[in-house]
């Protein structure tokens, strides 16, 4: 036990050690600690240091750093996201931070409000926010926070994209978002996942529910 | 009386705090668990300096902790106050030169302070522009003149 014990001490002091040396250069701040860092600060602030480091701007896009911001954003003051469509191509976005009382409720006073011109905007048929990303119409996936958009590859088939009916959800097992197309006539439901190598998968035998064209 | 947990310093300096005091620290709280701290805690990686603060840190926030546990029963405007005294303590003690708030942020690390971690992280970079981030963390900047003005670009939004 009193070994055990020994073992253990002297664990932690040669641990200490380790770091000891780290810092006395102090150019070696662990990745880990600088991902902790850069989480507790607003995405503005992460999108700025991207341009710290090429290092730094790889960042953003790591899983795991995505679910450390996204456990600790939070826990931080939710916002309302307003956009209003100017013209075709055209929005303004309003993000509301919601001001929470000490008794939980929310106040509806406006603090601040942000405004994002969103040029290349289509704003027909978006979906609801799916942890943190936006399906819009021709399988544009907006990402309010980043301010970006990014472009899924269509499904592969002969078919155009509006004849299918698109849903984008968020897999907790897996850490990732999907799309799942179905097609308004053939019902060939393909799926995506998000990540390095997205590729569309038909599934041969989807369950199938009543159709309804909001899904 | 109390139980009393021993830290030491790496200049071999020993600080006497109290064991509530102590628990403040995960680290150290898994140390006391295991019943592993007699003869005093080795810590190596941090100066007497920055322990001394640290320890500031911790007595300031059980204090603040037990007051506010106290008036738990009246829940009202003081309550409020009270938070925001401890919130005026913390800017007040992060206030210190850029070596010792870093020094701070690496102990809070390793001793797993998460407050103190959460203070330490959010005022060293507040306000900071991309240039003093590469000085403070000694990062080279890897971009060609013309990639970092593309990534700028880019992201302009959040220089605005």
């Amino acid at each position: 036990m009193d070994e055990e014990r020994e073992k253990k001490r002297r664990k932690i002091k040669r641990e200490t050690n380790d770091d000891d040396h780290h810092r006395s250069q102090l150019d070696h701040i662990p990745v880990d600690l600088t991902l902790e860092i850069l989480s507790r600060l607003p995405v503005k602030s992460i999108v700025r240091f991207g341009c710290v480091s090429k290092l730094w701007s790889s960042f953003i896009t790591l899983p795991f750093f995505i679910n450390l911001f996204a456990s600790r954003s939070s826990l931080r003051q939710p916002s309302l996201l307003l956009t209003v469509a100017l013209e075709k191509k055209k929005a303004i976005n309003f993000s509301f931070p919601q001001n929470k009382n000490p008794d939980g409720s929310y106040s509806p006073l406006v603090f601040s409000c942000r405004f994002t011109n969103t040029n290349d905007w289509d704003y027909r048929r978006c979906s609801d926010s799916v942890h943190g990303l936006i399906l819009c119409h021709g399988f544009k996936i907006w990402n309010p926070s980043l301010r970006r958009f990014f472009v899924l590859p269509p499904p592969p088939n002969e078919h155009i994209s509006s004849w299918c009916s698109s849903y984008l959800g968020y897999d907790m097992l897996e850490g990732k978002h999907k799309v799942l197309s179905i097609h308004r006539y053939s019902l060939q439901t393909q799926v995506l996942t998000f990540g390095a190598q997205e590729s569309w998968r038909t599934i041969t035998k989807p369950p199938m529910h009543p159709y309804d064209s909001r899904g | 009386m109390s139980k009393k947990i021993i830290f030491e310093s790496s200049e071999g300096e020993s600080f006497e705090v109290d064991e509530a005091v102590a628990l403040e620290c995960q680290t150290i709280k898994n140390m006391i668990e295991d019943d592993c701290t007699d003869g005093g805690i080795p810590l190596a990686n941090v100066n007497s300096a920055t322990l001394t603060k640290v320890i500031d840190y911790c007595k300031k926030h059980v204090e603040a902790a037990a007051a506010a546990e106290a008036n738990a029963g009246d829940k009202d405007i003081y309550g409020a106050n009270k938070d925001i005294e401890l919130k005026t303590w913390d800017e007040e003690f992060v206030k210190v030169d850029q070596p010792l708030l870093f020094d701070l942020m690496l102990a809070a690390n390793f001793l797993i302070i998460p407050g103190l971690l959460d203070l330490t992280c959010k005022t060293m970079m507040r306000g900071k522009t991309v240039l003093q981030i590469r000085e403070i963390f000694h990062i080279k900047k890897d971009y060609t003149d013309a990639e970092e003005a593309e990534v700028r670009k880019e992201n302009a939004w959040a220089f605005e």
